[in-house]
């Protein structure tokens, strides 16, 4: 049973050892035009400038073939960039969904033209992706998903609603898992996914603010929406199969551990080197955690890079992750000074108002724990 | 792995199997020592995993060693392994005879594990190590939570002789806490075996238990719990010659040990009344998580010292400390 989970004990190679100091060369060098408190949440700011400098880089889509104008780089190395810009607390947010799962997504199902077009935009930091997966009565259960589209004379009428749709409202494409067929009595049977120019007409995208005021996610609605033929990405039908593979690029990353991690940064910033026990206690903790868990999340990378199948290992990932970037502004406040900086209150407020988030967005703790569950055998 | 690790784990997995059960584990805590088992131990050469040729041994990697201590958790083997295995090394590297037979590894002035049993002591302290060659008939007889030996006795001083390793004392504690990492790895797999077993065999309201999403989730749980407890302690093992060393540890101690904590409580809660009972051999597990979890430094101990050793840095450095 237990051995389905296969971690093992790897570190990055030492050949990634030049690429994480030119990334933090680079790091040093853009963050001081930044104009915003680094927030090592992933998906707290955006900025196409800065996904446009960073795929000046090369390090968008850098594990993408080069006949797209990808790096053709590994896992491990895409690992370091993304884990070095999340702990910087830079904003990722415009390229990061691309970057993660659209943009594989495409090279796996898309067509020749499909690619030619879309990934160079991607990877010069240009164009944005959003997901479109969740509806008003679908969440955790994605199959309920109503979305439809007929095929026309002028191509696939699109209707529906998709909702909870980060960074819609400054995205170029979505992908979108539609129903094109009744269900049946397979629930995950009819399902398509579509790739969606959200620039045509046809698409209303209204802001949802969420509790901290800001404007993250959306709510997507498609009114007699019209998707070209040579929208439709993969096979038709096999849009369940397609969306679950996408699953596993979005559940192990360092996004998953290091969310509330500039609280960590600039508690240690208010006390100057002199901390009491409990203080140190609770920084020991959650260091312990981060270095515990970014190995296991290296793990999973290595599996990516192999070409398996990682979903058990990264749902593992990301239950521990999340879960764990939760707890981390709750330990952090506890112990800080009474007197504290106007710098350390906004990150620290910036992630305890976040956090309710971080075990539901890409999977909640719920499913994750179902998928765990599902590993080991008993269902 | 290789192949030797390879070798060393099935010998040992066998070995473990055949010669290790319930009733057996039950009569150490009588106060028997398991003398069978350990003949068995010594002829396999299983103590020379991971011991560098020079010194007799088999060579390979130290991390082999505490892959089979995994194991020995996973079993409860009730002998002084990864005691023996540090003491033995401690005068391997300070060029003295090693006698035959068991050998405690204990910290000065606390109780020594298996002491009754053993044939000499290794002593750690912040500044040295010293070896006890005899020690004294004068017992006060202990036991840990798991009912293992962990013995008062009063140390002839004069007859210790301090040891001069190539290690410094830090490595030396660094090894005996990652050994108790090692052991509760292999009781967290055990645990996580036997819950799921359970949980598929024990119907209640007409179904197995495993399919309540309440169990389902507990179970989850502890898959992670186990899976973290064991890469970190993995981690830490590849890592006995880097200077980071004592960190690995203190991460592995640190994480396992919690592990050990919230693990144990979700395998009880699985396993119901049935659990509670001596009958049963998930206390073989739980009850040494209970206790190697607390020795040779618990969670908090080990997060102090991380949490000091890191806030001493810039705080715009502590990212690099942490993927050193």
């Amino acid at each position: 049973m237990n051995t389905s989970l296969d971690f093992r004990a790897v570190d990055l190679p030492d050949s990634t050892k030049d690429l994480r100091q030119e990334v933090r060369d680079f790091v040093a060098h853009i963050q001081p035009q930044i104009n915003a408190l680094p927030d090592s949440n992933f998906d707290a700011d955006s900025s196409k400038w800065f996904s446009q400098q960073l795929g000046a880089k090369g390090w968008i889509g850098m594990t993408w073939p080069k006949v797209y104008g990808g790096g053709g780089r590994s896992f491990l190395e895409r690992f370091v960039v993304t884990e070095e810009l999340v702990a910087a607390g830079l904003p990722v947010g415009f390229h990061w969904i691309a970057d993660r799962q659209s943009g594989p997504v495409l090279l796996r199902y898309g067509s020749e033209e499909q690619k030619q077009q879309i990934l160079p935009q991607i990877i010069k930091g240009e164009a944005c992706f959003c997901i479109g997966m969740s509806e008003p009565d679908s969440g955790s259960d994605l199959a309920a998903a109503r979305c439809s589209a007929k095929r026309t004379d002028q191509g696939w009428l699109i209707n529906g609603t998709k909702l909870w749709t980060t960074g819609a409202h400054h995205a170029d494409y979505m992908i979108a898992l539609v129903r094109t067929e009744a269900g049946g009595d397979d629930r995950h049977a009819g399902f398509s996914q579509f790739l969606i120019d959200l620039k045509t007409p046809g698409v209303e995208i209204r802001s949802i603010p969420n509790l901290a005021g800001k404007h993250t996610f959306n709510e997507v609605v498609f009114t007699d929406f019209y998707c070209p033929d040579s929208g439709l990405l993969g096979e038709q039908g096999n849009g369940w199969e397609q969306v679950m593979s996408e699953l596993a690029f979005e559940r192990s990353g360092p996004e998953r551990i290091l969310s509330a991690y500039r609280v960590l940064v600039e508690l240690l910033r208010e006390l100057n080197g002199e901390v009491d026990d409990r203080q140190a206690e609770v920084i020991g903790k959650l260091s312990a955690h981060i270095i515990a868990l970014r190995r296991m999340s290296i793990s999973v990378a290595l599996m990516l890079e192999e070409g398996k199948n990682p979903a058990l290992e990264a749902s593992v990932v990301k239950d521990l992750g999340t879960n764990f970037e939760k707890m981390m502004p709750e330990m952090l406040r506890l112990v800080a000074p009474i007197n504290t900086s106007e710098r350390f209150q906004e990150t620290l407020k910036s992630a305890i108002l976040h956090a309710p988030s971080f075990t539901l967005r890409g999977g909640t703790r719920e499913i994750l724990r179902g998928v765990i569950a599902r590993g080991l055998g008993l269902r | 792995m290789s192949e030797t690790l390879e070798l060393i784990l099935q010998t040992a997995d066998k070995l473990f199997s055949q010669h290790c059960n319930k009733e057996l584990i039950n009569q150490a805590e009588t106060g028997q020592f398991a003398d069978g088992l350990w003949q068995e131990v010594e002829q396999t050469g299983l103590l020379l995993a991971g011991v560098p040729e020079q010194y007799g041994g088999v060579g390979g990697e130290m991390s082999d060693f505490f892959r089979l201590l995994e194991l020995a958790g996973k079993h409860s083997i009730p002998l002084p392994l990864a005691d023996t295995y540090i003491a033995r090394l401690a005068l391997y590297e300070a060029g003295i005879d090693v006698p035959d037979g068991p050998l405690s590894f204990a910290r000065a002035g606390a109780a020594i594990p298996f002491g009754r049993f053993s044939r000499g002591v290794v002593l750690w302290s912040e500044q040295e190590l010293r070896y006890v060659p005899k020690i004294s008939d004068e017992f006060v007889e202990a036991y840990n939570y798991a009912g293992e030996a962990a013995d008062r006795v009063s140390i002839d001083s004069d007859a210790a002789v301090i040891l001069s390793t190539q290690h410094d004392t830090q490595w030396w504690r660094g090894l005996a806490a990652l050994s108790r990492s090692a052991l509760m790895s292999g009781a967290l797999e055990f645990l996580l075996d036997s819950s799921v077993n359970y949980a598929l065999e024990r119907k209640q309201f007409g179904r197995p238990i495993a399919k309540f999403q309440a169990i389902q989730q507990q179970l989850a749980v502890l898959a992670g719990q186990y899976s973290q407890a064991r890469q970190a302690t993995r981690v830490a093992a590849l890592n006995t010659s880097s200077v980071d060393f004592i960190r690995s540890v203190a991460v592995a101690k640190s994480v396992a040990g919690e592990a050990a904590g919230i693990g144990s409580e979700i395998a009880h809660q699985v396993l119901g009344a049935m659990g509670f009972t001596y009958e049963h051999d998930l206390h073989h597990r739980s009850r040494r998580l209970w206790s190697w979890r607390d020795e040779w430094g618990n969670e908090a101990q080990w997060n102090i010292y991380l949490g000091k050793q890191l806030a001493a840095t810039d705080p715009d450095e502590l990212w690099q400390l942490l993927t050193a």
